[in-house]
């Protein structure tokens, strides 16, 4: 209740500022986003800003695009083929780290979705039941933080590297499985298995609650465009909760995006991704909506410090640009 | 309930409501041994059927996995060069299309470096494009990197061959398939190492085709789910690959098609009986057997509706056949109960016709010799009985009127031989005399007399004969004539009650006898000469006195043996009376059965006393016993004699 009247006033307020602001004629910035998945529930909240106009209210004609599974997304942003990406908070300190002047416009995710999860008849109750055990861990940037929590339990599993489902571990491939709380875990259930007979470890619950999906684009872009970077953050948090707020609209908006990139669409799954999106992007106890608080920042960089991936710890405003203006209520 | 009903009613409600309810409870039984019987039919047919379809499909699946095996035991000979690969793929690809021509392509593709170090990609590839013809690519690269797919890491994972779960390609035909994939190996460095894996790939289409082709009764079909439950083939279309059966039950909230999906990927065969809204939208059975290649399930939902069209329509043949047969037992049980009742009723009318008096009535004519015969019969036997009864009553009664009119003649001769003159002597100023004589019945043994000996002499009798009716009305008639004909002047009161004595004493065989009073009174001197022979003391009244018993007895009463009676006098002075009477009067009862008594008469003499009227003295004496006996019957005869003395008053001058 109080957060659909709390929606409700930030719309309003969006929406006499937009009138404000908004450009006359055809007086509109052109700008491209690219999200770093398959199409899903995991980007309901852009979908929607695009479809209820929200990004237009703003001046801005947005053209949202889904990285091919061939495609490097950092290799996108740097070659200027997209304006703005989506990625998780790790795999961007990482990318800047290493030389690609990106930076944080906006935090989408405050939570961490991952989740280890194995079959309780594998005999695996507790982290350190992992020793010795095959680990699935995709190959992705951001395995470092299974990595983590393995190391920081002092197990030495077996890793496995995987894509991103969960058949390995339905063929029993694997013992454990790195799963994203709103996707293959759910996958494993809907393949039949039931949630009682899986032993599951939520990353939040181990210290490791570290932020993921964040909205960043290179810093000159930034330079230049820093109105841009703040009406992006803005109308997407805007649709994030007209998306919360109409759920089966939002499901079925998916379901159009999915069928547009010939992508198998099931609307349990859909639906279990977005109710588990609105505990990530508004978790009840976070101050910070669509910010990258300090403190997580610092926390994922020490991380990947300690873990070698990276050499240096960055600075929080070099790294993350979101406007000072920016409202963070919800 | 039924108080007010006919037999015939109460008998056919309860017989046909007994014959419905076993009726009904053989339906029912019926009805689910049939169900029983039609569900292991429908379960063996279906099950064959499902069984059959999997076996055809499994077919399938076998024989290309017999080829990938043979391909990929080919790939572990480190010595085959690019060509001879690409003949090995296209030769096994065209063998299998012969047979199988949903294979679709397959490919042998290396793991980066395996092929040739330094090479990242090798993957050879070999599909049939739209003109069926074969066509060879080599689509590793950058942008396609193969060995992060499903096909590559599952076998190189586990090890083993792999079936994938279906999948959409984009890589290059751009349909539903599914991928079986064999891991090769080569020796490295002496180690068995995991360089590779080779696919054929199956079109999903034709699969689909056969699922869809399976004949079903009613509205019921097949479907294919995946070994993880994906639904693979169905007649719904936006259901094949996006959906799963677990996500059909998440979305619908239904924890019971999730458990049936769990049982259905257990790898057992079998049948559940569920309503599901997605997979049925009424109650059927799920018939689930899986694939022995690759695990997947076939099911068939077999409608309910079908089979309970059958039982229905089994069970309206039944209830029509129950129907007419409950019709004829209705008929039968009417036709019973009227043969039972409506003689009944014709022996109940007659019954009827014969307690009113018309007992020449036929009864009705029963020839069986059933219950109702016998009741029949038993009747008949009563109409006669009281018809015999009637007749004999009648003639007793007229046998008896013809007696009672004798005793009326009897009973008119009898009060004839009795003085009849009253009053009795108005002439004589001397005395006056009133008797008067009241039989129990028509007649009876009571006696007065009064006559004149000569003109001075009256004599007068008062007599109760022992017993009553006739033989004490002869024997008193008897007495009377006796002493009529003995009496004389010249005898005392003792002899004529001697000689009367006597005369009824012989020859009495009866052994009746009478208690007798005589007494002859001069009228003149008022002298009394008297005998009594076991007779009530009569009273004597004194002018104005108290009354007083003359008491004297001469002997027993008259009849019994031979004896001599004496004779008392006395004299009666002008105004004294006597009164006689029989026991007639003393011993009266009433309805409570007290004695009139000898207080009452006396209290009644003595108010008289004052002015003796004889006539007035004897009615009062007779209605006083009357009125005290009221409704009881008079037991004995009363005979009351009054005589009042006045005196001789001419004689007195004379």
């Amino acid at each position: 209740m109080l957060r659909t009247f709390i929606a409700l006033l930030l719309l309003l307020a969006l929406n006499s500022y937009a009138h404000k602001i908004s450009p006359e004629n055809n007086d509109y910035k052109k700008v491209s986003l690219t999200l770093q998945w398959f199409p899903q529930a995991q980007f309901a909240g852009y979908y929607m800003a695009l479809q209820k106009g929200f990004y237009k209210k703003k001046g801005l004609i947005v053209e949202l695009r889904h990285k091919k599974p061939y495609e490097s997304i950092f290799d996108l942003l740097k070659n200027k083929k997209t304006d703005f990406i989506t990625v998780f908070l790790s795999t961007a300190i990482k990318a800047q780290c290493k030389g690609l002047p990106l930076v944080n416009i906006g935090q989408i995710s405050q939570k961490s979705a991952l989740v280890f999860v194995a079959r309780k008849d594998s005999g695996i109750k507790s982290i350190k039941d992992m020793n010795g055990r095959k680990v699935g861990i995709w190959t992705v940037d951001f395995k470092v933080i299974p990595e983590v929590l393995l190391m920081k339990n002092k197990v030495k599993a077996k890793i496995v590297p995987i894509l991103s489902d969960a058949d390995l571990f339905l063929w029993h491939g694997v013992d454990v499985l790195t799963t994203m709380w709103y996707n293959e875990y759910h996958m494993i259930l809907n393949a039949g298995i039931n949630e009682d007979e899986l032993s599951t470890f939520f990353f939040s619950d181990y210290n490791l609650d570290i932020p993921e999906d964040g909205i960043y684009c290179l810093k000159e872009y930034w330079k230049k465009n820093p109105e841009v970077c703040k009406k992006l953050l803005e109308a997407t948090l805007e649709g994030w909760h007209a998306a919360f707020n109409n759920k089966k609209q939002a499901v079925e908006l998916v379901h159009k995006y999915c069928r547009e990139g010939y992508r198998p669409f099931n609307v349990a799954h859909q639906r279990w991704m977005l109710n588990k999106m609105e505990k990530l992007i508004f978790p009840k106890k976070k101050d910070y909506y669509g910010k990258l608080a300090p403190a997580a920042f610092r926390k994922t960089a020490k991380i990947l410090k300690i873990m070698g991936v990276i050499d240096h710890i960055p600075r929080y405003n070099d790294f993350c640009k979101i406007a000072e203006s920016f409202k963070q209520e919800r | 309930m039924f108080k007010n009903r006919s037999l015939a009613f109460k008998q056919s409600f309860y017989i046909l409501t007994c014959v419905i309810i076993i009726f009904v409870v053989i339906f029912s039984f019926m009805a689910w041994q049939i169900w029983q019987v039609m569900i292991s039919g429908v379960e063996v047919a279906t099950m064959n059927a499902a069984k059959a379809s999997a076996n055809q499909l499994d077919q399938a699946f076998l024989e290309t996995q017999r080829a990938a095996r043979q391909m990929a035991l080919m790939m572990e000979n480190e010595d085959i060069d690019e060509r001879q690969m690409e003949i090995l793929l296209r030769s096994t690809l065209q063998s299998l299309q012969k047979d199988l021509p949903s294979v679709y392509g397959g490919s042998i593709a290396f793991k980066p470096n395996a092929f040739n170090v330094g090479q990242r990609y090798y993957m050879l590839y070999c599909c049939y494009d739209s003109d069926r013809n074969l066509k060879v690519m080599k689509p590793g690269s950058d942008k396609y990197q193969y060995f992060y797919q499903k096909w590559f890491t599952l076998p190189q994972n586990l090890d083993r061959s792999v079936w994938t779960e279906p999948y959409f390609d984009e890589g290059c035909g751009n349909i539903l398939m599914t991928t079986y994939s064999v891991p090769f190996y080569r020796k490295v460095n002496g180690r068995r190492t995991f360089m590779g894996v080779v696919t054929i790939d199956m079109s999903l289409s034709w699969l689909r085709k056969l699922i869809n082709s399976i004949k079903l009764h009613g509205d019921g079909y097949a479907f294919l789910i995946s070994k993880f439950g994906r639904i693979v083939s169905h007649p719904n279309p936006s259901l094949v690959m996006d959906a799963s059966i677990f996500s059909i039950a998440e979305e619908n909230d239904d924890m019971e098609l999730r458990e049936i999906g769990r049982r259905m990927i257990s790898g057992d065969s079998g049948y559940v009986d569920f309503r599901h809204s997605e997979i049925y939208s009424g109650k059927c059975l799920l018939f689930y057997t899986p694939l022995r290649s690759n695990d997947w399930v076939i099911g068939i939902v077999f409608p309910n509706d079908f089979l309970f069209s059958k039982i229905n329509d089994i069970e309206l043949r039944s209830v029509g056949i129950a129907g007419i047969g409950l019709l004829l037992l209705l008929g039968v049980v009417i036709v019973v109960s009227k043969s039972v009742t409506v003689p009944l009723r014709r022996l109940t009318a007659a019954t009827t016709r014969i307690g009113s008096g018309n007992f020449e009535f036929n009864l009705p004519k029963v020839e069986s010799h059933d219950e109702i015969g016998a009741l029949n019969r038993a009747f008949g036997s009563m109409q006669k009985a009281l018809s015999d009864y009637i007749a004999a009553l009648k003639y007793t009664t007229a046998a008896k009127e013809k007696i009672e009119s004798e005793l009326n003649i009897a009973r008119e001769i009898q009060m004839g031989i009795l003085p009849q003159i009253r009053p009795p002597f108005p002439h004589c100023s001397e005395f006056s005399l009133y008797a008067e004589l009241i039989p129990a019945r028509a007649v009876g043994g009571d006696l007065y007399d009064f006559f004149f000996l000569d003109n001075e002499h009256l004599c007068f009798v008062v007599g109760d004969v022992s017993g009553k009716g006739v033989p004490a009305s002869l024997f008193m008639a008897i007495t009377q004539t006796l002493h009529r004909t003995i009496a004389s002047i010249d005898k005392t009161t003792g002899q004529m009650a001697s000689e009367v004595n006597s005369s009824l004493a012989r020859n009495n065989d009866t052994m009746m006898f009478v208690t007798y009073f005589i007494a002859v009174l001069n009228v003149r001197t008022g002298e009394i000469e008297y005998t009594n022979a076991g007779h009530n003391p009569p009273y004597l009244v004194r002018n104005g006195k108290k009354v007083e018993h003359i008491s004297t007895l001469h002997g027993p009463p008259l009849g019994i043996s031979d004896t001599q009676y004496s004779t008392a006098k006395l004299k009666l002075n002008a105004g004294d009376s006597i009164l006689l009477y029989t026991d007639g009067v003393t011993e009266a009862f009433n309805v409570e059965q007290e004695e009139f008594g000898t207080d009452k008469l006396e209290s009644l003499l003595e108010t008289g006393v004052s002015k003796f009227d004889t006539r007035n003295i004897v009615e009062n004496i007779v209605s006083a016993v009357r009125k005290f006996a009221g409704s009881a019957e008079q037991s004995d005869d009363i005979t009351v004699m009054a005589l009042h003395y006045d005196g001789d008053k001419n004689g007195t001058d004379k």
